[in-house]
């Protein structure tokens, strides 16, 4: 995850082996810096752990960090000032009557109003810290309490950029800091730092790419189709937004980008490129979805790829063209710059790194659990975008459009039956992430089940009656109605009671079927049988024999317009070609 | 470097063939949403006026000659006001709920009070509405006045017998209160007012764009069909209850028309699905859906036509009856209306990409 050409371009040698211990360009400032601890290791045996600790340890300009610091911490501080401005402090942590702490998290106290005000406070107040960079591990620590702590109340709430923020701020609260009390462009990180951040963004976009890898989102360009098309009425591109094409050369690039990005960041003759092509895409995700704070963090987090001295040699740059520009002396220009870390003579002081092997080894175990836990989804039977399980914490960023509905069907030891409906105690957004995540459906039934007996209903039965709907497949069962979901445990294993997603194919497929079906050049085929074949209506089970319908004007228009529409819609769909419909299950 | 050049190629060779290929126009929500504004929601609340206007001068009549032909005369304007302001449910959305109007609480706030009603019959205070308690004012309490608690004839004879002094003061406050409340809907909506149909359609105002219009309106069609099944039906049917009955939490116990306006509040949905009221065809969601997804339309419409089917099927029953005598009808008004709700929450919210949501938090 380290770019050779920016080590090269750092003060410290590229490769400390080749050099005597990663001595000092200029010896005579030998004594006021001190070499690094991994100096000190030249003198152990030369083995592959020792020569990759060697590595990791060389001391590299801090000015990018410095500088990607700043921003992350001002980021994070303005999410708090957005946060409160929306009224989402109050909306998401205080006024749920329920809350779905994470997995194993349910022993986390829930802070009252003045509580979450404070966790809140505190991560405003953490990310200033961490922007200014003074004792900066600490207020990483600082600011990683109240913002896990925030992000483990509820599930409802989970969003990727959360948690790749706290497992930054986890990070920069154990990785080696810039040493201090130099001036700013002479300070210097031991490589480990940029090295373990950028293996942690590199780790985001390599696996929302490799989770792009599905065939609804490759061959059928969902949920992009569907997302797009809400954004019709833009200016100048919203029409566009409505072709299939667009959705498909969007869900490619997309999955090309997140793959490829942090390769094309970490090589030196693609790394402009791939940055604008960053932020431009990020620039467009902003635009086109509610993601709040997710791309300019990772517009923010690409500059880390960059070389370390970067803003040293921009200064550098900018200063010799206003020398030019003002006919000064070349040489008056080279005493105006301020010399960058990467070209000081004197290279940029190195600080000490203690516990050297402890921390590598926490690295170790990091990065090794990151590599790991993407791919846990696939240890659980059906499709991972159906079941969700294993969905949290594997960088899946964007992939999900389910729409689904569910109340409850609680039964006492009486046998008598109340259905209770989500809406009557959950907050808007816990409305919609329930009825759509197993594991939400199940720890709200878990909450119903306590209430009830809590109220003095025994022990009582919990089942829910709900359907859902991924990518526009026909809606079906997301969990057994018959399962009493009161004595199914909470955990990692598989959830035999999620029923298996039945069609393979998304609503995508299915219009173009419709529109075969629809298509005026084909009207031999009987409305009934189209519809009987296809979408038996959902009221047919509960049908009864009266009259069909009060509105009696109103049907023969909605068939005319039906009739009407179906041309267009052939027309517009044609080019996606058309396929056989998948039967309702 | 590779993959930059074939993702290059790709999204060169796609924007190559899109440019030349030329699409469909997209479904032209702002136009859907001004005919849903100038063909069904306009209309609904100028009747609703009219109606309110109705129910004044009957209860002008009423109270200048009060007698059992009266009453059943103002009771009739009543229901025919209840109909009209219950076919308006689908889109009970801007001035309806949100300040400084929030005319809801104003216009139907259910179930009444009567002990506060009486209360403000028995003061000496000048009647201020305004600043009357939600629970004893607009169509629950004037429903209060016109058909007393118990119902029957001879509560008939006893209401026409007090129609007077100070009661039928606060009744004639009561439906010019109701008048003019009706009249800021209309205000409300109409161009010479807040314009809120112009804000609807044009995505400006009170909502953030067309997008977020359509959304909003979409979301109201699924919260009233949801709140038909739950509250209205559901709730004195005892479904959230263990099985208890809670007639007492009816829309219009007093009136009888709960079962009514229950079915008047599913019409109301189907007006805005179909962009029809009154004869009057408009552009509405229907023809949205047959735009993205037209074989989804038929297995909407025989959802509503189970609906009505399951209403019908009750006749002129009112929710007490059916609850007692008729509940296996009443179950099947339930079930038909949740297939309804499921369907449009569900199918429907997919293949116009709308979600179902009410709070713009952020996603990735």
């Amino acid at each position: 995850m380290t770019d050779v050409s920016d080590a090269k371009s750092a003060a410290a040698p590229a490769d400390p082996t080749k050099k005597s211990a990663a001595a000092p360009a200029d010896p005579t400032k030998s004594s006021a810096s001190p070499p690094m601890r991994a100096t000190t290791d030249a003198r152990s045996p030369r083995t592959s752990l020792g020569r990759v600790r060697d590595h990791l340890l060389v001391p590299v300009p801090a000015t990018s960090l410095a500088i990607w610091r700043i921003a992350f911490g001002l980021l994070l501080a303005g999410n708090v000032l957005r946060y409160w401005q929306a009224g989402w402090i109050h909306d998401l942590f205080v006024a749920p009557r329920v809350m779905f702490p994470h997995w194993g998290f349910a022993w986390l106290p829930r802070p009252e109003a003045t509580g979450v005000a404070i966790l809140f406070g505190a991560v405003f107040v953490g990310g200033l810290a961490i922007a200014r960079g003074r004792h900066l591990r600490l207020a990483a620590a600082f600011t990683f309490v109240p913002f896990t702590w925030l992000e483990l109340l509820d599930r409802s709430t989970y969003l990727n950029h959360y948690y790749l923020v706290s497992l930054v701020l986890a990070l920069l609260a154990v990785l080696p800091s810039a040493s201090r009390g130099e001036a700013p462009h002479e300070r210097a990180v031991p490589r480990v730092t940029l090295f373990a951040l950028r293996a942690q963004v590199g780790l985001v976009y390599f696996f929302a790419g490799v989770a792009k890898l599905r065939a609804d989102w490759l061959f059928e360009a969902e949920p992009l189709t569907t997302w797009l098309a809400r954004h019709t009425d833009a200016p100048l591109v919203g029409p566009l937004l409505d072709d299939r094409w667009v959705a498909f050369a969007a869900s490619w690039a997309g999955m090309l980008f997140d793959l490829s990005a942090v390769f094309l960041l970490l090589a030196r003759r693609t790394r402009r490129f791939a940055f604008a092509v960053v932020v431009l895409f990020h620039l467009a995700t902003a635009a086109l979805f509610t993601l709040g704070l997710f791309p300019w963090l990772m517009m923010v987090n690409a500059t880390l790829f960059f070389a370390p001295d970067w803003p040293s040699r921009v200064r550098d740059t900018i200063a010799k063209r206003r020398a030019r520009a003002s006919d000064a002396p070349s040489g008056l220009a080279s005493e105006s710059v301020v010399p960058s870390g990467a070209r000081a003579p004197e290279g940029p002081r190195s600080n000490r790194v203690r516990l050297v092997v402890p921390l590598l080894g926490i690295l170790a175990a990091h990065f090794a659990l990151q590599l790991a836990l993407p791919f846990r989804q696939h240890l659980y039977a059906g499709d991972p975008l159906w079941h969700e399980q294993g969905f949290r914490f594997s960088w899946c960023v964007m992939l999900i459009e389910k729409t689904a509905t569910l109340d409850l069907r609680v039964v006492d030891a009486e046998g008598r039956e109340t259905i209770v409906h989500p809406r009557e105690e959950l907050t808007p957004l816990q409305l919609r992430m329930v009825p759509t995540q197993p594991d939400l459906v199940l720890a709200y039934a878990h909450h119903v089940r306590d209430r009830f007996e809590a109220d003095g209903h025994g022990e009582v039965q919990v089942y829910a009656d709900g359907f859902a709907s991924l990518h526009g497949r026909p809606r079906q069962r997301l969990v057994d109605p018959e399962v009493d979901l009161a004595r199914e445990r909470d955990g990692l294993l598989d959830k035999p009671w999620i029923v298996p997603l039945r069609s393979p194919d998304t609503g995508r497929r299915q219009i173009a079927a419709d529109v075969e079906l629809h298509d005026p050049t084909r009207q031999s085929g009987s409305r009934s049988r189209q519809t009987g074949a296809h979408h038996p209506p959902v009221a047919s089970i509960h049908a009864t024999s009266a009259p069909t319908t009060a509105i009696p004007n109103e049907r023969p228009a909605a068939r005319s317009a039906l009739l009407s529409a179906s041309s267009e819609v052939t027309r517009a769909s044609a080019a996606a070609g058309g396929r056989a419909p998948a039967a309702r299950p | 470097m590779a993959n930059l050049a074939i993702a290059s190629s790709i999204l060169g060779l796609a924007l190559t063939i899109g440019s030349c290929s030329g699409g469909a126009e997209p479904f032209d929500r702002a136009a859907m949403l001004g005919s849903l504004g100038q063909t069904v929601i306009l209309p609904t609340y100028r009747d609703f006026a009219a109606r309110a206007g109705e129910l004044e001068t009957a209860a002008s009549t009423l109270c200048g000659g009060p007698s059992e032909a009266t009453l059943a005369s103002a009771r009739d304007v009543y229901a025919a006001t209840r109909e009209v302001y219950a076919r308006a449910e689908a889109f009970a959305i801007g001035p309806h709920t949100d300040s400084p109007r929030r005319l809801s609480p104003k216009v139907n706030f259910w179930p009444v009070r009567a002990d506060l009603v009486e209360e403000q019959i028995a003061a000496t205070t000048s009647i201020d509405l305004d600043a009357t308690s939600s629970s004893a004012r607009g169509l629950p309490a004037i429903g209060y006045l016109l058909f007393g608690l118990d119902g029957g004839a001879a509560e008939d004879a006893a209401i026409v017998a007090a129609l007077e002094g100070r009661r039928c003061e606060y009744l004639r406050a009561l439906t010019a209160y109701l008048k003019a409340r009706a009249d800021e809907y209309v205000l409300a909506w109409s161009p010479d007012g807040d314009d809120f149909a112009g804000q609807l359609a044009e995505g400006r105002g009170t909502f953030a764009s067309v997008q977020a219009s359509a959304g909003v309106v979409f979301e109201q069609l699924v919260f009233t069909t949801e709140n038909v099944r739950e509250l209205k039906i559901g709730k004195p049917f005892g479904k959230r209850d263990g099985g208890v009955l809670q007639l007492g939490e009816q829309e219009d116990r007093l009136g009888g028309r709960s079962l009514a306006d229950a079915h008047a509040n599913v019409r109301s949905v189907q007006n805005v699905w179909t962009g029809r009221y009154a004869d009057v065809q408009g552009i509405g969601v229907r023809d949205w859906l047959l735009a993205r997804r037209p074989a989804l339309e038929p297995e909407v419409a025989a959802a509503f036509d189970a609906v009505h089917a399951a209403f019908d099927a009750l006749g002129d029953q009112t929710l007490d009856q059916a609850i007692t005598e008729d509940p296996e009808g009443v179950e099947a008004v339930y079930q038909a209306v949740k297939d309804l709700q499921t369907v449009l929450a569900v199918d429907v919210a997919q293949a116009l990409a709308v979600t179902v949501t009410f709070n713009p938090t952020d996603g990735d």
